[in-house]
């Protein structure tokens, strides 16, 4: 998870602007799902990005809010 | 293998009921029938399905437009965040989509999809809306926080695995 608004299960793949994909430093082999592909910005006193599991109809679900 | 809608099918037609119809997540037309709903005589309509957990059974947001509107080859258009709505939208000009058609330039402009200093108000961001007959679920006061400043990365490691590009894992 990074707080550029993307996931991936490629380890330290990582970009810090929101440039046109796929790019150099986010190629498509790295296998990047990037729904919220923006810089989301950390605030003290604001939002943060939370995550939780919860199971909803039976099923287990990942949040990230 | 399980199969929860056949399972499903097959109670329905059990109980000699009808099953209900499954409606897609997101549905994107483009043809005369939806224009005809819209009662517009625009060329190109767009609508999205409902939310997974609604009851509405019809699409959540659609809009049209006519081919009055300039849209360049390989320009793609943003709508800006006041527009979107819920509500059925027949907009009567271009005014209300950004052109979003250049690239990083490691300075003000970030490329598509972010901001390319063009003409529409980005200083809102995103908007979200919380539809009152979708399910919300709201973490903010009970989920663990991911980031502590801005351009972190993180792993999440996840009680079960899901498929991901090919692959099968356990964290992201």
């Amino acid at each position: 998870m990074t707080s550029d608004g993307f996931v991936t299960v490629t380890p330290a793949s990582y970009a810090s602007s929101n440039t046109q994909l796929p790019s150099t430093s986010l190629p498509a082999s790295a296998g990047v799902l990037a729904p919220f592909w923006d810089q989301i910005f950390y605030s003290a006193t604001g939002g943060v990005v939370k995550w939780e599991e919860r199971t909803v109809g039976g099923q287990k679900v990942a949040f990230f809010d | 293998m399980d199969d929860p809608r056949g399972r499903e099918l097959a109670h329905h037609r059990a109980a000699g009921r009808r099953p209900a119809q499954r409606h897609r997540h997101l549905l994107f037309r483009s043809d005369a029938r939806l224009r005809r709903r819209l009662h517009d005589p625009g060329h190109v309509a767009i609508a999205v399905g409902r939310l997974p957990g609604s009851r509405l059974r019809r699409p959540k947001a659609q809009l049209s437009w006519d081919g009055t509107w300039p849209i360049a080859a390989g320009q793609s258009l943003e709508l800006e965040w006041n527009a979107l709505r819920p509500d059925n939208h027949t907009l009567t000009s271009a005014a209300l989509f950004c052109a979003r058609n250049e690239s990083d330039d490691g300075g003000t402009n970030f490329g598509t999809p972010g901001w390319d200093g063009g003409s529409c108000d980005t200083s809102s961001g995103y908007a979200a809306y919380n539809y009152a007959d979708a399910a919300i679920f709201d973490i903010q006061a009970t989920g663990t926080q991911l980031f502590t400043g801005i351009d972190n990365a993180v792993s999440v490691n996840l009680s079960f695995a899901f498929p991901f590009f090919g692959t099968t894992t356990t964290q992201i």
